[in-house]
């Protein structure tokens, strides 16, 4: 009963909003699926400048601390006497400050251009997202194709098809406004995982360490057990314990348990590794998968850092497209049509529903994306839309059955509008047959029906 | 009291009344004052004023009432909510880019000025002492290197202090984007390996018929899927033709129309006919009359039927019509006659999934607390989403609003209204029904399944 309640509230609110005035509504429909869809377009730019406001902070830092030093030594030299009379080492320390403000300069000017530059594109994508409240309806049109373009080619850099988005992306100018370049560097880490080597992982690890901390990530401890194990199987069991000091000690407080796992490994010779991997966790841990699932945690850690959501737009929005255009009919014409009804009982219903694309075309609307063939494969496992009010329309012509073309039902049980029947016993001298059935029936046998 | 007098003009103070009724209702006895009169005149009117003062500004506000996000209680929203939104989402932070990138702007060349005014004064310094090696200002030369050093670490200083420009650009994308649009989506949909393949086939599809050939190709070779080559083909033929239309070649649609004869005539297509007359129209419009007349002749004849638009293609030797605009309209319906739609099927979902996802987060929002989940068992959405698209009757029963299925499909009675069949149930009464529309009392059993 609560559900219903929210229900019946939430479309009051949306009622109240669309009731306003038209302009309003539009707009804000326009503007609340920006609002939800457009996050990420925002908000990787905005990392990227941060980023960058970040080192280049860091940098001018040091640099600023390298000039002070600088001076401390001079004001120290030229209080001292001594050094007064000797020009040339004066003038060594002038020209040493001079190099140090040189370098200065130029870093400064670096940084400043970088984080101007992921400012403009954080700009740049701000005045595309804009263009969507165009009053004029053809740029609206054309954004909304330009979106499709951005969905398809973040759901190809998702799914690992990274020449197909960058083509796309050239062919579309879209190349400022998706996040082809974060995917780009992603793809290089999991490129050189996917060839067992964790160097640039570890960099990347070490560019992010802040955010990483912040997230709780696992990703470098996960990485330098890989690394011990990588070494333990190329039996360098020195070397293996040397890393283990080096690197996995850290990790002590949080993760003592898997590091003791690990540690066994150092425990059995070579030999025995082959029927030692065969006790649970530690087959595990000389699985090759286990590099596959570090690409996976890598790609997780990714869109985590940049605060990407695990699935595409595009998949998302496809799925909620799909199921608001779902109707029950294509689904479930094939069981009223062709006597099938019979079938169904003898048949499994699953069995049946595949059949629906070839026997019954009259089913379909050619223009309705989940008739389909391939959209309906996809939509099956999705809800249906929400319908409290009947909708109907004549199949023969397509109208709207309303109080002007009232429909008409045939003693077969099937509904039709009153002017596509009458126009065509018009032409079959008072006859009409059924499309569906192929029955042949008089105009006086068809019944009004009405439908509230 | 008996013995006071009553004088013409008393009125009520000449009646018998108790002291405690003179008390309360004291107005009543108190001779009328003009000076108290004025005053009270004065005061009412400037409270009344007030009143009608803080309406106005009240309204000038612009609340209306809404039902909250979390469908409970009624708020007031402010009126130009989405004049708002529209202003917050993207100018809001578009503004605070703008601040940020202006102080880019503003303090990128100033450093550099000043570093390099810096830089050239220290190189001045060296060359005096290096060349002069007698007396040194070495006051000034102090001052100077002191100043500097406190105007560069002013440098680093102030960029920290952006940092609070800059997380405010974070913030403000948090607060009015929304970032989790995965909440909507069905964790389930499109995972199996068939799901993903017939996905991308969609997309090829996509890409061919926007004539992205490149990317097609490209996509197919690393998604690692095939498609017909014949519906490939198709596409290709298809936008060739239209292409040619628009360079004024009809040619090629000719042929097409000439192979596709059956079907057109079925669909008792105009194409052929229309297609002639742009032929006509064209040759009309380069001025050779003679020659359009000879045109009309070999190939109008055969259109007996058409006579009214013959009549008014001939007309417009008269009467120079717009070409372009009936060549666009030829190439629609060419474009509809081939089933190349113009908007594509994934467009259209797409488009409604992007309208009905904002939608589908509110009622999230709104239920997850009760029911778990957009996707919920219910195989329904939990709202109406309002697509602009409807293919499909829909039937809803009027009685207890649900969407009629396999199991409950609309029943009409006999007196022409349709219930669904779960309503008919809980209608009859000990073996009798009687409509709930009309008076006319019946037998379930005389209720007829029909189809829409």
């Amino acid at each position: 009963m609560g559900l219903k309640n929210v229900q019946c509230s939430c479309i009051a609110y949306r009622k109240n909003e669309t009731s306003i005035s038209c302009d309003y509504g539009l707009y804000l429909n326009n503007m609340s699926d920006l609002k939800s869809l457009e996050h990420p377009t925002l908000k990787v730019p905005y990392e990227v400048l941060n980023k960058k406001f970040r080192t280049t902070q860091k940098t001018l830092d040091r640099e600023v601390s390298h000039f002070q030093n600088a001076v401390q030594e001079f004001e120290r030299d030229i209080s001292s006497d001594v050094a007064m009379t000797d020009t040339s080492h004066i003038s060594s320390l002038l020209s040493g400050m001079v190099e140090k403000l040189k370098v200065l300069k130029r870093k400064a000017d670096e940084g400043i251009n970088d984080e101007l530059q992921a400012g403009m594109v954080c700009k740049k994508r701000l005045e595309h997202l804009k263009e969507h409240n165009s009053p004029c309806e053809a740029i609206v049109k054309n954004w909304r194709r330009r979106r499709l373009d951005r969905m398809l080619v973040e759901y190809f850099l998702r799914c690992g098809y990274y020449n197909s988005a960058n083509k796309l992306a050239n062919n579309s100018d879209l190349n400022d406004l998706t996040n082809i370049d974060l995917f780009m560097i992603s793809k290089e880490v999991e490129h050189s995982l996917a060839n067992h080597e964790t160097s640039k992982c570890l960099a990347w690890c070490h560019d992010n360490r802040s955010k990483l901390r912040k997230l709780r990530s696992t990703m470098e401890f996960n990485l330098r057990i890989q690394e011990f194990i990588e070494l333990v199987r190329q039996d360098k069991r020195l070397d293996a314990v040397r890393h283990a000091r080096k690197y996995i000690s850290t990790f002590e407080d949080t993760r003592m348990d898997e590091v003791q796992q690990c540690m066994v490994l150092l425990a059995f010779p070579t030999d025995t590794v082959q029927h030692f991997t065969e006790i649970s966790p530690y087959k595990e841990m000389f699985d090759e998968t286990r590099w596959q699932r570090l690409i996976e945690q890598f790609r997780q850690e990714n869109y985590n850092l940049y605060q990407l959501s695990s699935q595409s737009v595009f998949t998302v929005v496809l799925q909620a497209g799909l199921s608001a255009l779902k109707t029950p009919y294509p689904f479930l014409n094939l069981f009223y049509n062709l006597g099938y009804i019979f079938l169904i009982k003898l048949l499994k219903i699953n069995s049946s529903e595949h059949k629906c694309y070839s026997e019954i075309k009259e089913a379909r609307n050619v223009s309705c994306p989940v008739c389909q063939e391939w959209f309906n494969t996809l939509a099956k496992p999705l809800p249906f839309a929400h319908c409290s009010q009947s909708r109907l329309f004549c199949s023969i012509s397509g109208l709207p059955l309303n109080e002007h073309n009232i429909p008409m039902v045939l003693p077969n049980g099937y509904v039709y509008g009153e002017q596509a029947l009458v126009e065509m016993s018009n032409q079959n001298n008072g006859q009409v047959i059924c499309p569906k059935t192929k029955e042949v029936y008089w105009l006086k046998q068809a019944e009004k029906v009405y439908v509230m | 009291m008996k013995d006071r007098q009553s004088a013409p003009g008393d009125g009520i103070r000449s009646l018998k009344t108790s002291r405690v009724f003179r008390i309360i209702n004291f107005e009543l006895y108190s001779k009328p004052n003009k000076v108290i009169m004025a005053l009270g005149l004065v005061s009412i009117s400037f409270t009344f004023g007030y009143l009608v003062y803080m309406r106005h500004q009240y309204e000038k506000m612009g609340y209306y009432p809404a039902v909250a996000e979390d469908g409970r209680h009624e708020r007031y929203f402010i009126q130009p909510l989405s004049v708002y939104l529209k202003m917050e989402s993207c100018q809001a932070v578009e503004a605070d880019i703008d601040k940020l990138i202006a102080k880019y702007n503003k303090y990128g060349p100033k450093w550099q000025f000043q570093l390099h005014r810096f830089i050239s004064t220290l190189e001045r310094y060296k060359r005096e002492i290096e060349s002069q090696s007698s007396e040194i200002d070495k006051c000034g030369l102090s001052s100077t290197i002191l100043q500097m050093k406190l105007a560069i670490k002013d440098i680093s200083n102030e960029h920290r202090r952006w940092h609070s420009d800059v997380s405010r650009v974070g913030k403000t994308i948090d607060k009015n984007f929304i970032s989790g649009y995965t909440e909507a989506s069905n964790k389930k949909a499109f995972k199996t390996d068939h799901e993903k393949e017939i996905l991308n086939k969609i997309i090829c599809m996509h890409l061919y018929r926007d004539s992205k050939w490149e990317v097609a190709e490209e996509f197919l070779k690393e998604a690692g899927i095939t498609v017909d080559d014949k519906q490939k083909q198709r596409y290709l033929n298809l936008n060739h033709i239209v292409d040619s239309l628009r360079q004024k070649d009809p040619m090629p649609a000719f042929e097409w129309v000439y192979q596709n004869k059956i079907q057109l005539d079925a669909k008792k297509s105009d194409l052929e006919f229309k297609l002639h007359q742009i032929v006509f129209l064209d040759i009309l419009n380069r001025g050779d009359q003679y020659e359009a007349v000879v045109y009309a002749r070999t190939n109008f004849s055969r259109f007996i039927d058409k006579q009214k638009e013959i009549q008014s293609t001939m007309g417009m030797l008269l009467y120079p019509p717009n070409v372009t605009q009936m060549r666009t309209e030829v190439i629609d319906l060419f474009i509809k006659d081939s089933c190349l739609s113009d908007d594509d099927m994934l467009s259209v979902c797409v488009n409604v999934g992007c309208s009905a996802l904002p939608a589908l987060l509110d009622i999230k929002q709104a239920i997850c607390r009760d029911v778990g989940g957009v996707w919920n068992e219910n195989d329904e959405l939990p709202i109406k989403i309002d697509t602009g698209f409807a293919y499909h009757s829909v039937f809803a029963c009027p009685i207890l609003r649900t969407r009629s299925g396999t199991s409950n499909p609309p029943m009409m009675l006999v007196c022409g209204h349709v219930i669904s069949k779960d309503a008919l149930n809980k209608l009859e009464r000990s073996g009798r029904l009687k409509c709930p529309y009309c008076p006319k009392e019946q037998l379930p059993s005389e209720a007829r399944t029909i189809n829409f």
